[in-house]
């Protein structure tokens, strides 16, 4: 373990944005649902009809776990103990790999490992770092729901259990960093882990209950913070982890620097890739079929509790009057579908973000050179990464449309809504293209911001959309964001939004290549 | 005097006074460096010393501040696609695609480049001893090398950009790379190549050109550049005395005088090496 301290110091340096925006980020999103349960479920009966319903409902109870009690802070507990707790597993699988797998193949770690450096602690400051990180998300949760009001003991066993869940994945990254030599396959073994977890817990809860206890987040929900707490499942959580980082240090110590446990597989001698099109396809084709899987669950996940949530939530004015603000439609499902579109083509816009600014990955890791060596102009080259992310965002907002409007139509027995359903999550595009029209004028003209303004500008969308309305902030400001721009469908009245926001997306998409024209390359 | 008096008429390469500046650094100081076509022209310099600018602004990949370059009769900042039809280029630090094999890295750049000639590709591939099914991530420094050679030596282009190309090479593959060059030239490709080993410089250069700092100290043949520096002499005389000087060439006759009057018992004499050349600009 010699070396332990200054990795963790390293680890530490090089996390010091990406830590501290996660656990904020996720956080931030903690309390806001706490404050906003507080508010909206202050009264015995509206907590009991959502019990009533939406805890008996097989989508919800698939996309969030199940009620353990009628209380307001179980109600809390049940609501994070779906996506939010999936997400601080991520947080920890990303934390982990980023410092032992991708440090192996970039020989960063060989760097590190010819030092003053046990053999183990290159690998045990990465789970030390996790564990940091898990440790501070877990205060942070707490504090942001005793901050509400809600109990201390609730809050504590909520911190924990979002803590040890995170750190259980942050052990499953361990062993997945040993298994392959390339920290992206890693990356997927670790999250198809996680996926395999959520999964498992969403059949328990919708189902034979016992498939959920094969699944470290259904331990997680198992805990039932707020419902009479089962403290001992968290030993389980704890053990689990544990166990894994032991098989983790026997598979390191087993194998040699840069090896991975699975042998790689050899590739093609011959290739057809032939244009920069095809290069840029072949690239970021795996990403994007890791989006659009994500996006047909999600779609079809929120369109099969479109009618329920109309149910439950057709008794509580502040819900219909906070859901009509962000959807705007008249009718309380189309409402709904018409936010939820709304969100989904926010984080569609990731995606385009994501893939355009691999451009600028491929400029500063010297791979573009080679290439633009060729008789390839800079404009084809990046006409061919644009492509794949413009198309890349449309197909993906039009997979969740289709998922959203199947679910929605078996439900509704209305075949008539899945088209419906379709054409307005593709109205919803053009606003996601003009983040990715940004983030390729900043690519051309100012390369070096690109990245951090991209990240900001569609922070700042998501900020607008999600709390504008809360906040009470004047529409003027709200309207800055494209997404506000875009037509509230299903319900709402189609304008011309969408065709002037993709003019606007291919205007920017144009200032960046004229830039690109022009300057420097790294 | 070699092959190169009769066929270099007309510059691959033309550079003069080129600056290029990043912020506060001055990378190119008024720098010149004439390539005549069918040469291999050694391009020298101690790290920093603004080769890779140089090579890159000859790519069209940065925009000179001041100063001419032109490249096989155009502008590579204007004419960059159409230039790069014409030639091929190995970066110095070669990153691969890491989930492309070597092989469809080749293939790629050199349909890119409009074709590669189908049987040379497979004797490169032989000579270099390089497995192309390996993936871009798990090739060594001097495989990722040898991915990039291959690719722009199996290429029909006329010149051939190669920034130092043997770095991570065992030296057998120095030794296959030296003979693939000798083969370039045969072919009468025009080499550019930076470098900083400098018998492979010697040993495969018609002429050289010495930066420093930015600017060209020194450039010509290896001959014409030996005769104007001194000689090594190294002696002993009857007396014992051992003699180790270097020698202007107008001081030779007296210094040779006053050894044979001391009585030589050995006598070595040699022209300078290039390290010599070489580290007489930068000591």
């Amino acid at each position: 373990m010699t070396g332990l301290r200054i990795l963790v110091g390293l680890a530490l340096r090089r996390d010091r944005v990406m830590i501290p925006a996660w656990v904020l980020g996720l956080g931030a999103a903690v309390a806001v649902t706490a404050s906003s349960y507080v508010e909206l479920y202050s009264d015995a009966a509206s907590r009991r009809d959502v019990v009533a319903t939406l805890g008996s409902t097989p989508a919800t109870l698939a996309l969030y776990g199940r009620i353990y009690d009628d209380t307001v802070g179980a109600l809390v507990a049940w609501r994070l103990g779906g996506i939010a707790l999936a997400l601080a597993g991520l947080m920890s699988i990303l934390i982990v790999i980023r410092h032992t797998r991708a440090d192996e193949e970039t020989g960063r770690a060989e760097l590190v490992g010819a030092g003053v450096v046990g053999r183990h602690a290159p690998l045990t400051a990465a789970l030390v770092v996790a564990a940091f990180a898990d440790l501070a998300l877990g205060v942070i949760v707490a504090l942001g729901v005793v901050a509400t009001g809600l109990g201390f003991t609730g809050a504590v066993a909520l911190g924990l259990t979002f803590a040890l869940v995170g750190f259980a994945f942050a052990a499953v990254a361990a062993v997945a960093a040993q298994l392959s030599e390339s920290a992206r396959a890693a990356n997927g073994i670790a999250v198809a882990v996680l996926g395999g977890a959520f999964l498992a817990r969403a059949v328990g809860d919708a189902g034979p209950h016992w498939v959920s206890w094969l699944s470290p987040l259904g331990w997680g929900q198992q805990v039932r913070a707020f419902a009479a707490e089962r403290w001992w499942v968290l030993l389980l959580l704890a053990a689990f982890a544990v166990l894994l980082v032991a098989a983790a240090v026997r598979l390191a110590a087993a194998r040699d620097l840069g090896a991975g446990i699975l042998p790689p597989r050899p590739g093609p001698a011959r290739g057809s890739l032939a244009s920069p099109l095809a290069l840029a396809w072949r690239l970021q084709r795996g990403a994007l079929a890791g989006w659009a899987a994500g996006f047909l669950i999600l779609g079809a996940a929120f369109g099969s509790i479109a009618q329920d949530i109309a149910d439950v939530i057709g008794d509580s004015p502040d819900v219909i009057d906070a859901v009509r603000r962000l959807g705007g439609g008249q009718d309380l499902v189309d409402a709904y579908l018409a936010s939820t579109l709304q969100i989904l083509a926010l984080i569609a816009a990731g995606y385009a973000v994501q893939a355009t600014l691999r451009l600028r990955g491929e400029e500063t890791s010297g791979r573009a050179e080679p290439l633009l060596a060729t008789p390839v102009s800079r404009v084809r080259w990046a006409l061919g990464h644009a492509f794949v992310a413009l198309a890349g965002t449309a197909a993906i907002i039009a997979i969740a449309g289709l998922a959203a409007g199947a679910g929605h139509a078996l439900q509704t027995g209305d075949a008539g809504e899945l088209p419906r359903v379709l054409g307005a999550a593709l109205a919803q595009v053009p606003a996601a293209w003009v983040l990715a029209g940004l983030a390729l004028a900043l690519f051309g003209l100012a390369p070096r911001a690109a990245a951090g303004v991209a990240w900001a500008a569609l922070a700042a969308c998501l900020a607008l959309a999600e709390l504008g309305p809360v906040l009470e902030l004047s529409q003027s400001i709200i309207d800055l964001s494209p997404f506000a721009q875009s037509p509230r469908l299903p319900g709402g009245a189609l304008n011309a939004a969408p065709l002037w926001l993709a003019a606007l997306a291919a205007a920017l998409a144009a200032a960046g290549l004229a830039g690109l024209r022009r300057r420097d390359l790294a | 005097m070699n092959s190169c008096t009769l066929r270099c008429m007309t510059p691959a390469i033309e550079i003069s006074g080129l600056v290029k500046t990043f912020g506060p650094t001055r990378a190119l100081d008024g720098l010149d460096l004439s390539v005549a076509e069918g040469e291999v022209h050694g391009f020298l310099g101690p790290n920093g010393a603004g080769k890779s600018t140089t090579i890159r602004v000859l790519l069209g990949l940065l925009r000179a501040d001041a100063g001419s370059a032109r490249l096989l009769g155009g502008d590579p900042w204007r004419d960059a696609t159409e230039l790069h039809r014409r030639l091929a280029y190995v970066p110095g630090d070669v990153t691969l695609w890491p989930n492309l094999s070597g092989g469809e890295t080749i293939d790629l750049l050199g349909r890119l480049r409009g074709g590669l000639e189908e049987q040379r590709r497979a004797e490169l591939l032989e000579r270099f001893e390089l497995d192309p099914t390996k993936k871009g991530r798990a090739y060594s420094k001097g495989n990722r090398q040898k991915v990039a050679l291959v690719a722009a030596l199996a290429s029909d282009a006329e010149l051939l950009i190669l920034d130092e190309p043997t770095s991570g090479l065992d030296p057998l593959m120095e030794e296959v790379f030296r003979e693939c060059v000798a083969d370039e030239r045969e072919r009468g490709r025009t080499v550019l190549l930076s470098s900083h080993i400098l018998s492979e410089v010697e040993a495969l250069c018609d002429r050289v050109t010495i930066i420093r700092s930015g600017r060209t100290v020194e450039t010509g043949s290896l001959d014409e550049m030996r005769h104007l520096t001194r000689i090594t002499i190294d002696a002993d005389t009857a007396n014992g005395e051992h003699v180790h000087e270097q020698v202007e060439p107008g001081e030779l006759q007296t210094v040779l005088e006053r050894l044979v009057h001391a009585g030589v018992t050995r006598l070595e004499s040699r022209p300078p090496t290039l390290e010599e050349l070489f580290l007489r600009h930068y000591a």
